[in-house]
């Protein structure tokens, strides 16, 4: 190996090679089928169904997000922090930044390239689509969506944070792009001239972002959070002791970790209340802008789960010799993580719930949310329409809650393979879903699924409380939680799927609708398992 | 003979295909200074590791205190005393909010020996450790692993890549601990001379076996040449089977 090219094309191809094997079994198997379709009587979907779906949209997704996370350096760096996410071990490479910024780019862009092309070759497009098949317009989409990751990822941020925003709002935009030109059948020619300029652009963008890490021109803004803390030690208020050894580690998981969670809400929350301004004589806007405003704490938590579901406080996921070593039980250090993600979605909502009305009344939208309020109240009645209400907010509150704590099972074993793996499922399961819906809508399957709609619920109550029997005797055996806390644990679950399931009984007072259903979600709905298995997950990490 | 601190027997440790620990036994009374030496890899972070229940015993027993550090965490940390060679104190806390988060963990905490320590040290308490040099850092991971004054003081290489001043320090600080009766240190080095320096103790490991466990003094009696005392270097060398002197330059 001579050449820097040659050695950076080695890394990626070593690193990443059971992918990149993956990928090319893919695409092996995919011209096989279309081999046998040439030479057989095998018949591929002519339309736009769940086959194709499965097939080709599924995998094809998954494999473009995976050339995203490996060409960024994505599963290497702290997508929450303010440094860039490019490995600093390559910055005393003897290359120019140009050539640290390049090779990964170049490299990305050919394997996104021929994705795309081997998948619009090889693939069994069906005959019937709303438009034709590109050649090259979504491959050379890929590319963009591609150059602006690692562009973003690559630059620093004056805050912590940050850079999880202008990644959601930067892709959001792309993807925004490949819709409308779907929808408005844009030209293939249209399209080249919008996307291709982008790519130097983001090449620019991103050598200077590395250029400015290699040198550690970093400019630091979380200066004003640390003076703000400093005055508030000067006033007496950070100087009193901890009550107890809990409430130390609560106050360090709440300074690790629990102001992101407001904070982000803070930064999106106005931009998204601004849009009512220019929704007055839209209704349906008014309740869009609404959804996503609820939807927004529980998405920015699954976000900042990232950070939260690690064990220490660097990039690894193992547990830091200093967290192993606080004379704290795992049980005790993962209650502090639990109650600091109630306090930080706490906090989340209390930005939230007095904003609403504030931005609705002031935009002059309050009447057209109000209307909707009285038809409600005028069908379900007042009580139950403002029982709703609350369950939704309530349900949203620990929803947000959920999201930040409910892979802390995973994250807290340390095992890198295990997460990125469950990251991988979680990943394809959410590309999944779409096709699966319209799957259960549009064929047989519905009647099915409805038929064993019980059984389903059943089955998984059933699978539910064999594993939590199973993870309470694990703790007990381990030593990890008293016979008090575990029947503290066990009683406080029962008294919210009991609560859950009286305000269904009361909500949904129909002979439609069988108690023993709404008992088995009400079981499903309140969270048990993956919260106790969190202890043995860092126990595992912990005493390796 | 009092009951051991520390007591490690036919502990095996294996990572993949490489032996860290092989059949290591060893009984270590309290009220003593052990340095345990040995090149890089020999195992010695793996057997503090295990003694902090970092690690779980895959083969054999540990107990500290009599207790498994694994099944007994907070009852065996609580009474010990840490400084990691990796020194990952938070980057972002502050020498002052370093001494209060600590503080919380443990009842013997001393309020006034940790700011007597922290004084000895020049430590600003609102200095984030982020900005602190690596002997500073050293010197706040001492105070918190002190201040609370530990009945065992584990050290993982403390003197690794400090300079002479912070290895005064930390020397200094063991001196201290063991000026209190009954307390003992347990501290992994590969510095021969500062082993000889402060260790009653010295156990020599290489390649996941113990070869030597004995008190410096007999260690000296046992190794002689020509009525002389064999420095600890020697004894080292010659137990492991490599050559004493510099290897040359090419």
């Amino acid at each position: 190996m001579r050449s820097p090219a040659a050695a950076f094309a080695w890394a990626f191809g070593r690193r990443h090679r059971f992918g990149f094997l993956a990928l090319g079994a893919y695409l092996s198997a995919l011209g096989v089928v279309r081999f046998l379709a040439l030479t057989t009587e095998l018949r591929l979907p002519t339309e736009w169904d769940v086959g194709f779906a499965f097939l080709v949209v599924v995998p094809g997704t998954v494999a473009l997000y995976w050339l995203i996370i490996a060409f960024t350096f994505g599963s290497e760096g702290n997508l929450a922090g303010r440094q860039s996410i490019y490995p600093p071990r390559q910055y005393t490479l003897p290359v120019t930044t140009t050539a640290l910024t390049a090779w990964p780019m170049l490299y990305g862009a050919a394997c996104v390239a021929l994705l795309w092309l081997a998948t619009r070759i090889v693939a069994p497009w069906p005959v019937n689509l709303p438009i034709a098949v590109p050649l090259l317009w979504p491959g050379l989409l890929g590319l963009v969506l591609l150059a602006w990751t690692q562009a973003i990822t690559w630059a620093s941020y004056p805050l912590p944070a940050m850079r999880v925003v202008v990644t959601v709002v930067g892709l959001t935009s792309v993807q925004v792009l490949s819709v409308l030109a779907i929808e408005l059948q844009a030209s293939e020619t249209l399209m080249v001239a919008l996307l291709a300029p982008q790519l130097p652009l983001a090449f620019l963008v991103a050598r200077h972002a590395v250029a400015r890490a290699r040198c550690g021109a970093v400019t630091d803004r979380s200066a004003v959070f640390e003076r703000i803390g400093a005055a508030l030690a000067r006033r007496g208020l950070n100087h009193k002791p901890f009550a107890n050894a809990g409430a130390a580690q609560f106050w360090l998981e709440w300074k690790r970790y629990g102001w992101s969670l407001p904070t982000l809400v803070a930064i999106v929350l106005p931009v998204e209340l601004l849009l009512l301004w220019a929704s007055r004589d839209a209704p349906a806007l008014v309740f869009t802008i609404l959804a996503i405003v609820a939807l927004t704490p529980p998405c920015l938590a699954s976000f900042t789960a990232i950070a939260v579901r690690k064990s220490g406080a660097g990039d690894d996921y193992g547990v830091s010799p200093f967290t192993a070593t606080r004379p704290l039980s795992s049980a005790a250090l993962v209650g502090a993580r639990l109650r600091m993600a109630v306090w930080s979605a706490a906090a989340a909502w209390v930005l939230v719930i007095p904003a609403v009305p504030i931005a609705l009344l002031l935009s002059d939208t309050w009447p057209i949310v109000a209307d909707r309020a009285r038809a409600v109240a005028g069908v379900v009645g007042t009580p139950r329409a403002i029982g709703f209400g609350a369950l939704v907010l309530a349900t949203l509150i620990l929803t947000t809650w959920r999201q930040m704590v409910q892979s802390l099972y995973l994250g807290l074993t340390g095992r890198t393979g295990l997460i990125r793996g469950s990251g991988l499922a979680m990943l394809c399961g959410i590309v999944a879903v779409g096709p699966l819906v319209e799957w259960a809508w549009t064929s047989g399957a519905r009647a099915w699924f409805w038929v064993g709609l019980f059984w389903t619920l059943g089955i998984i109550v059933a699978a539910r409380m064999l594993l939590a029997s199973w993870i309470a005797m694990r703790l007990h055996r381990d030593r990890l939680m008293s016979d008090r806390s575990l029947l503290a644990g066990a009683a406080l679950w029962l008294a919210a799927v009991a609560a859950v399931y009286a305000v269904l009984l009361w909500l949904f007072a129909t002979p439609i609708m069988p108690r023993f259903l709404l008992l088995l979600i009400a079981t499903v709905a309140v969270p048990f398992v993956r919260l106790s298995a969190a202890p043995l997950a860092l126990a595992w990490n912990r005493h390796r | 003979m009092a009951d051991p601190v520390i007591q490690l027997s036919s502990l095996s440790r294996r990572f993949g295909q490489k032996t860290a620990l092989d059949d290591v036994t060893l009984s270590l009374p309290r009220g003593v200074v052990y340095g345990l030496v040995g090149a890089n890899g020999a195992g010695k972070t793996t057997i503090i590791r295990h003694i902090l229940g970092l690690l779980r015993a895959a083969s054999g027993t540990v107990r500290v205190f009599g207790m498994d550090p694994v099944a007994e965490p907070v009852a065996v940390l609580s009474r010990v005393g840490y400084l990691s060679e990796e020194n990952d104190l938070p980057a972002w806390m502050s020498v002052g909010e370093l001494i209060r988060y600590t503080r919380a963990f443990y009842p013997t905490w001393d309020d006034g020996y940790a700011e007597e320590l922290r004084r000895a040290f020049g430590l600003d308490p609102s200095a984030r450790i982020r900005d602190l040099s690596r002997g500073q850092k050293a010197r706040a991971g001492l105070i918190v692993a002190l201040a609370h004054r530990p009945e065992l003081l584990v050290l993982d290489e403390p003197s690794s890549g400090l300079d002479p001043i912070v290895r005064r320090d930390i020397l200094g600080a063991v001196l201290r601990t063991i000026a209190h009766e009954g307390r003992t240190v347990f501290f992994s080095s590969h510095l021969l001379d500062e082993v000889e320096e402060v260790a009653d103790h010295v156990i020599i490991i290489s390649e996941g076996r113990i070869l030597l466990s004995a008190p410096l003094a007999e260690v000296r009696e046992r190794h002689r040449v020509d009525g002389e005392s064999l420095s600890l270097d020697a004894v080292f060398h010659a137990l492991v089977g490599t050559p004493a002197s510099p290897l040359p330059l090419g």
